[in-house]
C-alpha cells in the first residue's frame, strides 16, 4: 500500500538534510542541470528545423510532383540545344499526361526576368506566369480579389495576383484594381494572395517560394513580355512544371513512371530535376532518427557525468550520517527504509536539478529565438524527459550509495 | 508461571580481530520480569554496554539462547530483529543520540517511521510523549538549541513514544550534572512505575540505587 503520509515524511527527512548542506547540494547538482539544459536546448533545435522542414514539405504538397528546370554547364548546352529546347517544356507535360497515371491536375511555371516599376526597395519581387490550376495544386488562398481563369489565358487579359509583401509595398496603389507596370505593359490587379508564414529563405530543393514576395501572371504572358523566347516546334522552356497526384498512396509509383518519361524525353541530359516531396519527407525521418541517436548520446554522457557527482556527493553523506543511520536503525528501521532514504535523497537531489535544468534550458532556448534567425520548438515531451531520466539518474547513480548505508551494522553506526 | 520477559542463558559474545579474539561475554545467565528495573554495573571495558546491545537485538550473541517473551530469537533474521526493536524496545543513550536537523517534535516522532499508524495517532502520540517529558514548549526546536538534560529528555520521549515493553538505558546520566542526572533518573523510575521494564547500565552507584536489582559484570560473568 502506498502511505502518502509516509511519502511525506521521507521526502520532508530529504528535503530537511538536503538543505542542511544547501551550498554542497547544489554544487552536486550543477551537472545534471547541465545536462538537462543542452538536451532543451538540442531538443528545440531539432524540433524546430524538423517543423520547419515539414512546413515547407507540406506547402509543397505531398500529393505533388515538381519537376524543375536546370542550367546546364555551357558545353553540355551547346550540345543540348540542337535537339531541343533547353529545360522542362510543355511536351513533357503532355508525355506525362498520357504517359503517367493518378495524375489529377498539372501546373506550370515560367519564371519572368522582367522589373516592375514601383518603389520596392527591400525586396524584388519575382515574376511568373503561370496556369490557373498553380493555385489548387499548391493550395494558393487569397486575401481579396479572384485567381486566374481560363479566360485570362484565352482572352490575353493583362491581370496579376501579387504576394502579400508586394501588396503592402506598394500601399495604396497595391489593391485589387489598380494597376502595376512590368516591362513595358500595365497589369491590372485581380488579386491578393493571403500572407505566408517563410520563416527561412531557400534551402536547396527543399524550399517553397516565398509567395509573399512574387508577382504571378496568366500563363503565355511571357511570349509578349519577353518576344524573344518560345521556338514553338517542342513546346515552350518552363521554369517548373507541378504534377498533382490523386492519392499520396500512388505518389511512389507515379514518381518512378514520371523520371522514366522524362528521361526518355530528354535522352538522358539532366537539364530537369524531379522532386518529391514525399520522398523528401521521408528522408527528414531519417535525419530525424539520427538526430535523435546524436541527442541520446549527449544526454547519456551529460547524465553520467551529473550521476557520477551524485553517487560521489551521495558516499559522502552516507558516511557522515552513519551515526543518524544507527539511530534509525535502533528505533526499528529496516535496511530497506535505510535504502529508501537514501534513494529519495538523491531523486530528490537530481529531480531538483532537472528542474533547474529546465528552468536554465527554457531561458537559452527563449535567448537564442530572441538573437538567431533559427526556428526553435518547445514540445511536453521535452520537457517531461528530462525531469523523468533526471531521477531515474538519481535512482541508479543513488543506489550504491544508498546500498551501503543500509548494510551497515548498526553498533558500528552508532558508533559513528 | 508465565515465561518472563526475558530469558539469558549461558550467553556469551566474542570479537574476533584478525586471528586474535577477545571474550567479552563469558556465559551470562539471568532473566528479567514485566515492570523490573535492573541495574548492571561494573568496570569499563567489562561488557556492559555490548550486553546491553545484545538485549536491544542491535547485535548477535557468539553463542547461548536469548528468549524473548517465551520465543528463542537468537537466530531471528535482519528484519525480524528489527521489527523487535520497533514494538519491543526503547534506547537511551548516554550521548543522546538525536538527529541534529530535526526538531524535537521530529525526533520523537521518529520511530513511527518504521510502523503502521495514522497521521492522527502519530501526532497525538508524540505531543503526550514530549509532554510527559516537560518539554512542550520546546517542540519546535533544534537539539543544539537545548541543554544536555533537555536533550536527554528528548531522547527519552522518543524511546516512550510507542510505549515500549521495555526501556534499554546505556549511561544515560553520563554526561549530566548530578542535578540533572537525578531529574532524568526520575523520570525513569516514574516510567518503570508505569510498567515499563528497564535496563540500566552505569557505573555510577548513586544511579544504580534508584533501581529494584542491581547486578556487576566481571570479568565477562556476573558476580
Ligand atoms: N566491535 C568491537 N570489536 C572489537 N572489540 C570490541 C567491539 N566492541 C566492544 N569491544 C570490546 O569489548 C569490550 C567491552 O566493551 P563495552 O563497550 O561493552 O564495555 P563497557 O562495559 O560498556 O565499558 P564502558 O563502561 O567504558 O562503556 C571492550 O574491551 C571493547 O574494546
Ligand atoms: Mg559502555
Amino acid at each position: 500500500m502506498v502511505n502518502l503520509f509516509k511519502i511525506a515524511s521521507y521526502l520532508k527527512i530529504s528535503l530537511l538534510s538536503l538543505s542542511a548542506g544547501r551550498l554542497r547540494s547544489f554544487l552536486s547538482i550543477i551537472g545534471v542541470v547541465f545536462g538537462v539544459m543542452a538536451v532543451i536546448v538540442i531538443i528545440a533545435v531539432g524540433e524546430g528545423a524538423k517543423a520547419e522542414a515539414l512546413r515547407q514539405i507540406e506547402k509543397l504538397g505531398t500529393t505533388n510532383i515538381y519537376i524543375k528546370s536546370v542550367e546546364l554547364a555551357e558545353d553540355k548546352k551547346q550540345h543540348a540545344m540542337r535537339m531541343r529546347p533547353p529545360g522542362v517544356t510543355s511536351d513533357d507535360l503532355a508525355r506525362i499526361r498520357t504517359g503517367c497515371p493518378h495524375v489529377s491536375a498539372a501546373a506550370a511555371v515560367v519564371e519572368i526576368p522582367v522589373s516592375v516599376i514601383g518603389a520596392f526597395k527591400e525586396i524584388t519581387p519575382q515574376i511568373v506566369s503561370c496556369t490557373p490550376s498553380y493555385a489548387d495544386v499548391i493550395d494558393l488562398r487569397l486575401q481579396s480579389g479572384r485567381f486566374f481563369t481560363g479566360s485570362d489565358i484565352t482572352g490575353h487579359y493583362q491581370v496579376c495576383v501579387i504576394g502579400d509583401h508586394v501588396y503592402e509595398k506598394l500601399g495604396s496603389g497595391g489593391g485589387v484594381g489598380n494597376r502595376l507596370r512590368i516591362g513595358d505593359h500595365l497589369f491590372k490587379i485581380v488579386g491578393v494572395l493571403e500572407r505566408y508564414d517563410i520563416k527561412s529563405p531557400k534551402t536547396g530543393a527543399v524550399s517553397a517560394r516565398n509567395y509573399n514576395e512574387m508577382i504571378l501572371l496568366p500563363e503565355g504572358s511571357e511570349t509578349w513580355l519577353l518576344p524573344s523566347t518560345g521556338s514553338e516546334s517542342a513546346g515552350n522552356t518552363l521554369s517548373e512544371l507541378i504534377i498533382g497526384i490523386d492519392t499520396v498512396s500512388h505518389v511512389p509509383e507515379a514518381s518512378g513512371i514520371i523520371k522514366k518519361i522524362m528521361a526518355m524525353n530528354h535522352k538522358n541530359i539532366a537539364d530537369y530535376q524531379v522532386v518529391t516531396p514525399l520522398e523528401l519527407l521521408q528522408q527528414s525521418k531519417k535525419t530525424n532518427e539520427l538526430f535523435n541517436l546524436l541527442l541520446f548520446g549527449i544526454a547519456s554522457v551529460s547524465l553520467l557525468v551529473g550521476g557520477i557527482g551524485i553517487m560521489n556527493i551521495m558516499l559522502a553523506t552516507v558516511s557522515e550520517r552513519r551515526r543518524e543511520i544507527g539511530i534509525r536503525r535502533a528505533v526499528g528501521a529496516k535496511q530497506k527504509h535505510i535504502l529508501v532514504q537514501f534513494l529519495t535523497e538523491a531523486s530528490l537531489l537530481t529531480f531538483t536539478g532537472g528542474i533547474i535544468g529546465i528552468g536554465a534550458g527554457l531561458i537559452a532556448v527563449f535567448v537564442l529565438k530572441l538573437a538567431s534567425p533559427w526556428e526553435l520548438v518547445i514540445t511536453a515531451q521535452a520537457i517531461i524527459l528530462p525531469l523523468i531520466i533526471s531521477s531515474l539518474t538519481g535512482i541508479f547513480f543513488g543506489s550504491f550509495p544508498a546500498w551501503k548505508a543500509a548494510q551497515l551494522d548498526p553498533i558500528q553506526a552508532l558508533r559513528g | 508461571m508465565p515465561a518472563p520477559l526475558i530469558e539469558i542463558s549461558n550467553l556469551s559474545k566474542t570479537y574476533t580481530l584478525g586471528n586474535e579474539s577477545l571474550a567479552v561475554l563469558k556465559g551470562v545467565t539471568f532473566c528479567v520480569g514485566q515492570g523490573d528495573f535492573l541495574a548492571v554495573m561494573g568496570p569499563s571495558g567489562s561488557g556492559k554496554s555490548t550486553l546491553l546491545n545484545i538485549l536491544g537485538c542491535l547485535d548477535r550473541p557468539t553463542s547461548g539462547s536469548y528468549s524473548l517473551n517465551g520465543v528463542n530469537i537468537s537466530h531471528a533474521s535482519d528484519n525480524g530483529l528489527s521489527e523487535i526493536r520497533a514494538s519491543v524496545f526503547g534506547f537511551v543513550f548516554q550521548s543522546f543520540n538525536l538527529i541534529s536537523n530535526l526538531n524535537v517534535y521530529d525526533n520523537v516522532s521518529m520511530p513511527f517511521l518504521y510502523a503502521e499508524n495514522s497521521k492522527k495517532t502519530v501526532y497525538e502520540k508524540t505531543m503526550r510523549a514530549i509532554e510527559d517529558v516537560g518539554l512542550s514548549d520546546r517542540i519546535h526546536h533544534n537539539p543544539d538549541e537545548l541543554s544536555g538534560g533537555e536533550m536527554q529528555r528528548v531522547a527519552i520521549a522518543r524511546a516512550l513514544v510507542r510505549h515500549p515493553k521495555i526501556i534499554l538505558a546505556d549511561e544515560p546520566t553520563g554526561n549530566l550534572d548530578s542535578g540533572t542526572g537525578t531529574a532524568i533518573m526520575k523520570l525513569l523510575k516514574d516510567l518503570n512505575n508505569s510498567g515499563t521494564s528497564l535496563i540500566l547500565v552505569t557505573h555510577d552507584t548513586q544511579t544504580a540505587s534508584w533501581a529494584g536489582k542491581m547486578m556487576t559484570l566481571k570479568d565477562g560473568k556476573f558476580v
